[in-house]
């Protein structure tokens, strides 16, 4: 090893080396900025231009993409409460509050910052224990998988702990939501209601750009502010933020950094679940943990470091044993593949010098992106200057080109808009988003490995729970899990003690009304799951019935509770504590984006856009400048701007129609 | 006055440049860039292949390919994709063998193998069955023999269900008896992952895949007719007395009903392409077992392999 380091020290400062990292990041922050562009598409539309590179060059130009996309990612998170890539979206948590109080440009900073701290601490594992770790990776099989999500998703409880039920039934929502499309363990198509499109399932990102995105643009149009949130820079945030990180931060920095790597490590397992994983362990682990949630730098940080950790993580088990640990890893792999190189462990000695100028590289690339990444910021929060109704009107045609873009389907763009619907129905009735995300990322995964479980026990004389039970690493899980779970408990005991806040004051007089709509809500989804149940055998079945069995007991549950209230209230003046809404407006938006959406395949993406964005602008038009000149406006530069990002850099496909 | 003036210039440009750009001229095939679906995500090894030909598809044709992804149902949306393309000669794109075939049995796909032209086939690579590096089975024989000994006990991984490993693995318990295990996993990342940790005691994987971990894997014997290049020293299953031949192929095609003289010029560039020895290199180097086939051929052995598979999932 010591023999490649210092010749890799000096390939990497070659200035051709330098340009690529520096274009790579920005190319990639941008990217990962964009809702729906992520890192994944980022590194893979570049691919090809590796191809007419020196293998070395490419692989250092690719990572610096990787690197910035991830990091991107939070921009979008913070700014617009939209994840830019899946992993940001913990760092919504609290970097969406941070930005409404004003403190953007801290917010930013943070991500910023704990990005390239835990870009690097996972080089570092990288670089020195890539050996041992990758044996310890593909340790986790079918077992080890099905406990790792099952702690995941028991992170619910600690996320939603003022209404565990609710989180527990979108949780359950969102699992079931993703067992659409083709059944994994007989091949053949479930739940798709006849409609042959849906075979191809409900892809993560246009959920989330709908549950995030969308319908923060209905509660953003919905709400009578003039802009996104007040923004006045202060000078010495940057300091202040790295004091900050530098001092109460550090373990949680640390912790959330090697959570990151070892998520990151694990085949299937990414930065979304490394994220969330780390941010609830910094909650768990706070003396206060009600703070979380409110817009902290804590919250930033550890989902931040985490997603970036992952990327030195998922490139370990990739280099030694050719078994990517994310989707990018994946796409690097094939980079190297088609320049024949092989990986392995003989990586780090018949092409060391390859493989350390790589790791040396996103050194540099990690201490690059903080100059990078505050310039851009810069930029960037120059947003929030913007009148929050036309923000609003283009997040709608960005949703729409990102979620296309991921795979080309017109399916996603119409799974932006119900999950939009969908997200904007749940926060009402106080449903949780994040946990019917969470539902959504790690449903495929627990179905995809309870059923390995169940193949697997045929081997052991048909015993499913000596498959699920005979590792020490499947035990350690299950302990981590009933420990997250017992957490809630274990917080209202402290919260007892020290605060004399009631819940039953809380929960307030509107809070019949939303449980009756969730009950209804839920028993609705359920039901109609349970028609297409018909034709299903096997684990693909059991699996989908026991969510639906766990909907309806929850719902019913949450239904009669809701009844109960409205009862006990009855005759009671109510008093709401709710934000006054614009329905006309909400209601203007949605009808328009639905017709925009229709008539994207007739006319074509930037006919339909440019119609959608001058019409949504002139009625929805809340400025003293005149209607007409600034609908002209808004129209013409989104336009140029989706054009040049899209058709002309980086030439992702858009939808074609008649004219456009 | 002056803002006005730019919003309109702007507008203007905005509006006026795509439409320029379009602009249709009639002229030879192709006068036009040619769309290239490809059924799986960019990166992935169809899209690799593809990339590799789009290089000397350049040298000869002077309009480029446009790459679209089409992912989803393990490549069903993207070959339903081209299937249902306008037959202009201007859509073409990849598809993989047996899913293809399989899809239009098992998962009401919309197509069948009759909605398409067949340009030609590209790479030919053959299933191995591979186990640990530390194995205790030196030869697919002992597999084989352990596996009847012992029924259920042996632990198998495939990709799958219904993919070209699965096809084989009914082929296998048909022939030989082979009362497994069998596990189904994701991709090829996840089965090789489950080989060198433990989880499963043997695979079937493809030659490609199988490269990818060659320091921790020992491959016993390859599902072909004949012994391949990359790995000279592995036997076929013929040569240890098993008639088991599985392979997973990557060809070319277009919409059915696309101008005979474009789906005439579209085989002879390809064929000019496969056969040049500068690309052989190139497919040899990504680890790409390259096997041409000309569109004849190549639906004469689709319609045999309908046949086959509609026997093998029939009681299914």
């Amino acid at each position: 090893m010591n023999e490649f380091i210092l010749p890799a020290l000096v390939h990497v400062f070659e200035p051709l080396n330098i340009f690529l990292m520096i274009a790579g990041l920005t190319g990639g922050i941008i990217i990962g900025a964009m809702p729906g562009l992520t890192a994944t598409m980022g590194v893979a539309l570049m691919v090809p231009v590796t191809f007419s590179m020196d293998s070395t060059n490419g692989l250092v130009m690719l990572g610096a993409i990787y690197a910035g996309s991830i990091y991107g990612g939070s921009n979008s998170a913070c700014l617009i409460c939209t994840p830019g890539t899946p992993s940001s979206v913990a760092t919504t948590f609290d970097g969406w509050p941070m930005c409404q109080a004003g403190k953007a440009d801290k917010a930013l900073m943070t991500s910023l910052l704990s990005s390239a701290f835990g870009g690097t601490v996972g080089n570092i594992f990288l670089l020195f224990l890539a050996v041992p770790l990758a044996h310890f990776a593909v340790k986790f099989g079918g077992p080890e998988g099905f406990w790792l999500c099952l702690f995941g998703l028991s992170t619910i409880a600690v996320m939603s702990s003022g209404n565990m039920l609710k989180g527990l039934v979108s949780g359950a929502i969102g699992m079931l939501v993703a067992t659409i499309g083709l059944d994994p363990h007989a091949g053949i198509p479930r739940f798709t209601f006849d409609y042959y499109p849906l075979i191809q399932g409900v892809e993560v990102i246009p959920a989330m750009i709908g549950l995030f995105s969308f319908s923060q643009v209905l509660y953003l149009i919905g709400s009578y502010k003039p802009f996104i949130a007040q923004y006045a820079p202060e000078p010495g945030s940057l300091r202040w933020v790295a004091r900050q990180l530098a001092g109460k931060c550090k373990t949680v920095l640390l912790r959330s950094s090697i959570i990151g790597t070892l998520v990151g490590m694990l085949p299937g397992a990414g930065g979304e679940i490394a994220a969330i994983i780390a941010y609830n362990e910094s909650k768990r682990w706070d003396k206060n943990p009600d703070r979380y949630g409110t817009g902290i730098v804590e919250g930033i940080a550890s989902s931040e470091s985490s997603n970036n950790a992952v990327i030195g993580g998922s490139l370990i088990p990739m280099l030694t044993l050719g078994i990517p640990g994310s989707a990018v890893a994946a796409v690097i792999l094939g980079a190297l593949l088609a320049k024949g190189i092989q990986p392995g462990f003989r990586v780090f000695t018949v092409t060391g010098d390859l493989a350390y100028t790589f790791i040396m590289s996103q050194f540099v690339v990690n201490l690059l992106m903080i100059p990078i990444g505050l310039l851009l910021i810069k930029v960037l929060v120059r947003l929030l200057s913007i009148r929050l109704t036309f923000v609003a009107i283009a997040i709608v045609v960005l949703s729409a080109i990102g979620s296309y873009a991921i795979r080309n389907s017109a399916l996603d763009i119409w799974v932006v808009f119900l999950f939009g619907l969908l997200g904007y129905f749940c926060n009402r009735v106080k449903l949780d988003c994040g946990a019917m995300a969470l539902g959504i990322i790690l449903g495929p995964m627990i179905d995809e490995n309870f059923g390995k479980c169940v193949s697997l026990s045929k081997a052991s004389d048909g015993s499913v729970l000596q498959v699920f039970l005979n590792s020490s690493i499947a035990m350690t899980l299950i302990c981590l899990t009933l420990l997250s779970l017992a957490t809630p408990w274990l917080l209202s005991r402290r919260r007892k003690k020290s605060s004399d806040v009631t819940r039953e004051a809380l929960a307030s007089a509107s809070s019949a009304m939303s449980d009756i709509s969730a009950g209804v809500f839920s028993l609705l989804l359920a039901g109609a799951f349970y028609t297409q149940l018909g034709e299903l055998e096997g684990v693909g079945r059991s699996y989908p019935s026991c969510i639906l069995l766990f909907i309806v007991l929850l719902g019913g549950y949450i239904l009669f509770n809701g009844l109960k209230q409205r009862r006990k209230n009855a005759g009671k003046t109510m008093k709401s504590d709710e934000e006054p809404v614009a329905f006309r407006r909400v209601g203007v938006i949605v009808f328009t984006s639905a017709a925009y959406i229709v008539l994207v395949p007739v006319l074509g993406f930037y006919a339909a856009s440019a119609l959608f964005l001058f019409c949504s602008a002139m009625i929805l038009n809340d400025t003293k400048v005149s209607a007409l000149l600034s609908a002209c406006l808004l129209t013409a530069i989104m336009c140029l701007a989706v054009w040049l990002g899209f058709s002309v850099l980086l030439g992702v496909p858009v939808p074609g129609g008649l004219l456009l | 006055m002056r803002i006005r003036f730019l919003t309109k210039a702007v507008l203007t440009a905005a509006l006026l440049l795509p439409v320029a750009a379009g602009q249709v001229f009639a002229a030879a095939y192709p006068d036009k860039p040619v769309n290239m679906i490809i059924a799986f995500t960019a990166g992935g090894s169809s899209d690799v292949q593809a990339r590799i030909m789009q290089k000397y598809w350049d040298k000869h044709v002077k309009q480029q390919w446009v790459f679209v992804y089409k992912p989803g149902a393990g490549g069903a949306i993207g070959f339903g994709e081209i299937a249902m393309a306008k037959k202009d000669g201007y859509t073409i794109g990849g598809i993989n063998i047996p899913h293809l075939v399989i899809q239009a049995v098992t998962q009401k796909a919309q197509f069948t193998i009759n909605d398409f032209d067949y340009i030609c086939q590209v790479v030919n690579d053959p299933q191995a069955v591979a186990v640990r590096k530390d194995s205790r089975f030196k030869s697919a024989k002992e597999v084989f023999d352990y596996a009847k000994a012992n029924p259920g006990k042996l632990k198998v991984g495939l990709v799958g269900p219904n993919s070209g490993h699965h096809l084989m693995y009914l082929d296998v318990q048909k022939k030989l008896g082979f009362p497994v295990t069998e596990v189904f996993y994701k991709g090829a990342a996840d089965q090789n992952a489950a080989l060198i940790g433990g989880e499963i005691d043997a695979m079937f994987g493809n030659l490609n895949d199988v490269m990818r971990s060659l320091e921790e894997m020992r491959v016993l014997a390859l599902a072909a007719e004949k012994r391949n290049d990359f790995l000279p020293n592995v036997p076929t299953l013929r040569e240890e007395g098993f008639d088991i031949v599985s392979d997973i192929r990557r060809a070319f095609v277009a919409p059915k009903g696309i101008a005979p003289e474009q789906l005439a010029f579209l085989r002879d560039v390809f064929k000019k392409i496969a056969l040049d020895p500068e690309y052989l290199k190139d497919m040899k180097t990504a680890g790409q077992p390259a096997e041409y086939l000309d569109g004849e051929a190549l639906f004469t052995y689709m319609k045999s392999l309908d046949a086959d598979i509609k026997a093998a999932f029939a009681k299914k």
